[in-house]
């Protein structure tokens, strides 16, 4: 359990904290982290519930994902 | 409390300051930051600001701790409703509605379509992209709200004043920390 995490954005399963969103960006971008809720298909803009696992590479404090359909064509 | 004057740059170039606004209180508990963008991808893509903190109302306080201490029954809707305004008076600690609050052309009251958190994390987004469907003057201020009509405001913050045209786009990212 992470204790003593004193930053603003914290990730309690890395015990890591940091005090600015540019930081949370550059955080998530190296290390992998689940992200899960509700977007729209980048592609078809449908909605879409998701549980996304991976490095953030985007720049966002959230994941582009895409529907079912659009993944599989 | 803190105050302060940010200064974003137009596409020409020149600096507008945003102006201070009073009440700006920082919680080291609920966090949030908002960035606004106009007419994302496109040629004259405009940030409006960026990673701005924003202000948590006392009704917002009050609705978190319902929400997650004192309720006896279920919880209701999360304060996911993204809602604008043109209104020029600033974020107030003491708001319970957005004055002013835009309506109509595109930019009324809109859940967010992107609604995530990070597992394991204090850390969640929101994000709506409102796309205007008339002329609104001056759009420089959001909030958040917990049902699309009337609710809880939970959170405010101001933005570089912009106009919009039919068309044109807002993208408000909300990024907010609990815990």
């Amino acid at each position: 359990m992470a204790t003593g995490l004193e930053g603003t954005f914290k990730d309690y399963k890395n015990n890591w904290s940091c005090g600015s969103l540019e930081e949370w960006k550059e955080h998530l971008a190296e290390t992998e982290t689940t992200h899960r809720g509700v977007t729209k298909c980048v592609t078809c803009g449908a909605d879409v519930d998701f549980v996304w696992t991976g490095k953030l590479k985007n720049g966002k404090t959230y994941p582009d994902v895409l529907c079912e359909e659009c993944k599989n064509q | 409390m803190t105050s302060f004057v940010e200064h974003t740059p137009t596409i020409d170039g020149s600096q507008v300051k945003a102006g201070k606004h009073t009440g700006l209180k920082e919680d080291s508990w609920i966090n949030g930051y908002v960035t606004v963008i106009k007419n994302v991808g496109k040629p004259d893509e405009q940030i409006l600001c960026k990673d701005k903190h924003n202000l948590l109302t006392t009704d917002g306080r009050d609705f978190f701790h319902a929400q997650v201490y004192t309720n006896t029954s279920a919880g209701t809707v999360g304060a996911n409703f993204i809602a604008l305004t043109t209104d020029s008076t600033g974020a107030d600690a003491g708001d319970t509605t957005l004055p002013s609050e835009i309506s109509t052309g595109g930019l009324g009251r809109a859940i967010a379509t992107t609604i995530t958190h990070v597992d394991d994390s204090n850390t969640t987004t929101l994000v709506k992209t409102f796309t205007a469907s008339g002329t609104h003057t001056a759009v420089q201020m959001s909030g958040t709200f917990n049902a699309a009509s009337s609710g809880i405001l939970a959170h405010e913050a101001v933005f570089t004043a912009v106009t919009l045209v039919s068309s044109d786009t807002l993208q408000v990212t909300w990024t907010l920390t609990l815990g």
